[in-house]
């Protein structure tokens, strides 16, 4: 508080004497309209006559071979890529640094593609001048980042690796059971929908709407087709076959009690098919008797 | 057997053939040119130290920066009391025509002073967003002291001020060739290029001769705050108009959360206000004592109806 109220009282003591006051007005600081002397703007400096002379001074006159430094445009990319990067040059005619300076991918290209165009003609120099660029496989020296940290970043980048493969498996597994999911609902509804159809039928029938049993064939038809399919699907062993074979010769399940037993038919002669079996196989011993005979 | 004698024979001549090669002279002439022994011209020596205060983080970038350059020779801390003149003393008497100084302030803002130590020009710089080899996981790695290609960006060809700096940063950052604690290979890149009127730093590996390159680290940028014309005195030659002081842009940063906070609670007030005023939100029956006379009103409502 205490620096503002001094300038406060500063400036009410400038502005109290009008003489002062005419003064500041004739020098420009306050116009018609504006009354708090405005100061003006601090000037840069920006010697330039000078900062050259002190170049030319201390720029040293050594060779190229001692210096190695080389003034690099950006190299060129692949074509594919070369849209992006016109894109961002022209970003940087236009004054919008902030595009490039914050977008943390396309400035690390910029400086990478600089570097690189750096090397390409460097290495050209390099050559001219007999200077190696390659140490020999058995030349050890201390390095510039030690073993270990080299190590770390190893491990770094292996776990990063194993770390995008655990997350790619989670969600290949994930997929695979919302699609199995799906496929369970679908089965479980389109049975649904088969029965209802067949109540309905069912109903119609009852009600006389509706004559025929042609749905229930088709349903059984479809079944069976079903049951087929799914049979030679199935690759069935020697003995799975014979209890096939058997199933379909002597039944399946259903009700044993009572086949033995007399029914209304077989005692009061309703079909005559039985009666007839029996009477053939009586001739049939009859004949048999008599042929000993 | 006969045979046999003459193969030994045969393989013993060859060796003695051999021998001469291998041998040298017992006898030298003293008149004759001894092999040139390669030349280490350039003397360059660069004293890396820092000012009391700099924080661990500028402290392991410094130590990048002596690995960086085997040329360099490392200083006690100095304190923060002294003049920054003394650092001409302090080079001088380190057989040092180079300086890089860090100067830490508070441990949170880093400034850093490149040199040519006796007679000038020395710059000030501010380092932000420094990141050191340590902490970033960069497959890169090179020799320890061999020689880099400095590479500049185009700017610093155009601009006076940076042609400047782009000759302090040759001759600091440059191996001289054939120092001693160099190695014979140019296996990296320093690459120094301009955006934003910052120099923004990186270190690159030279992978193969055909331009693949993979960063080593340390990475900062380095905003040039002031030239002058002398060692750490001095005229300023140059000065940034775009820089603006850590401490203002926090007090700016700052300032607009203040102003946030202020715009936030008017708005509130406003939509409150808003809200109050929106005559779908007032209940129909209130509409009747809003304004104007009620009674009149009424009767007016009651002539209506009875038509």
């Amino acid at each position: 508080m205490s620096p503002m109220m001094s300038t406060m009282m500063d400036m009410s003591s400038d502005l109290d004497s009008e003489e002062e006051l005419l003064e500041l007005y004739a020098s420009g600081k306050i116009k018609p309209g504006l009354n708090i002397p405005v100061e003006n703007e601090k000037v840069l400096i920006n010697n330039v006559n000078a900062l050259k002379e002190i170049l030319s001074s201390f720029a040293s006159s050594l060779p190229w071979t001692e210096r190695l430094d080389i003034v690099a445009e950006t190299a060129p990319l692949a074509p594919e890529l070369s849209m992006e990067i016109t894109e961002q040059q022209q970003f940087l005619k236009a004054g919008k640094i902030d595009e490039v300076a914050l977008n943390d991918f396309k400035r690390e290209t910029m400086f990478h593609r600089q570097a690189q165009s750096a090397v390409m003609r460097g290495v050209q120099l390099l050559l001219k001048n007999n200077i190696a660029t390659h140490r020999p496989e058995d030349y050890f020296a201390e390095m510039f980042k030690s073993d270990e940290h080299m190590q770390k970043v190893r491990h770094a980048l292996l776990q990063r690796k194993t770390a995008l493969e655990q997350t790619e498996k989670v969600r290949r597994i994930r997929q695979e059971k919302k699609l199995a999911k799906e496929k369970r609902v679908a089965a479980v509804q389109d049975k649904h929908k088969q029965k209802r159809e067949l109540n309905e039928n069912i109903k119609k029938f009852r009600k006389g709407l509706r004559n025929d049993l042609d749905f229930l064939e088709t349903d059984t038809k479809k079944n069976k087709k079903q049951d087929d399919s799914n049979g030679k699907k199935k690759n069935l062993t020697k003995s799975q076959h014979k209890r096939k074979g058997k199933d379909a010769k002597y039944g399946f399940g259903g009700k044993k009690r009572g086949i033995k037993g007399n029914t209304k038919e077989s005692t009061f002669g309703g079909s005559k098919k039985p009666s007839k079996e029996k009477n053939k196989g009586r001739i049939a011993k009859k004949k048999r008797m008599s042929s000993r005979k | 057997m006969a045979k046999k004698g003459l193969k030994r024979k045969q393989k013993s001549e060859v060796v003695k053939e051999e021998e001469p090669k291998v041998v040298l002279p017992l006898v030298r002439r003293s008149d004759e040119p001894v092999t040139k022994k390669a030349k280490w011209i350039n003397r360059e020596r660069v004293l890396v130290f820092a000012t009391r205060g700099i924080s661990f983080q500028h402290r392991h970038l410094m130590k990048d920066v002596i690995k960086m350059l085997p040329h360099s020779k490392p200083a006690h801390k100095m304190e923060r009391k002294e003049n920054l003149f003394v650092v001409n003393e302090i080079c001088k008497m380190s057989h040092c025509n180079k300086c890089i100084l860090f100067d830490g302030r508070l441990q949170r803002d880093l400034y850093m002073w490149f040199s040519n130590c006796p007679d000038g020009p020395s710059i000030k710089f501010n380092v932000e967003s420094i990141y050191t080899s340590a902490e970033l996981k960069l497959t890169g790695n090179c020799l320890k002291g061999s020689r880099p290609i400095l590479s500049f960006d185009n700017s610093f060809e155009e601009h006076p001020h940076f042609s400047l700096l782009r000759e302090m940063f040759t001759q600091i950052f440059g191996v001289p060739n054939h120092h001693p604690k160099s190695q014979p290979f140019v296996d990296n890149v320093l690459n120094f290029s301009v955006l934003d009127n910052r120099i923004w730093f990186r270190n690159y590996q030279i992978l193969n001769e055909d331009g693949a390159i993979a960063e080593i680290g340390p990475r900062f940028v380095l905003q040039p705050i002031r030239i002058f014309k002398g060692s750490f005195c001095g005229e300023t030659l140059w000065e940034n108009p775009f820089y603006v002081t850590p401490a203002k842009s926090r007090r700016l940063l700052k300032s607009k959360k203040d102003d946030k906070y202020a715009n936030n609670k008017i708005q509130r007030k406003a939509k409150k206000t808003k809200e109050l005023l929106a005559p779908f939100r007032v209940k129909p029956e209130n509409e009747i004592f809003r304004d104007g006379d009620i009674k009149d009103k009424a009767k007016r409502i009651l002539l209506s109806k009875k038509k």
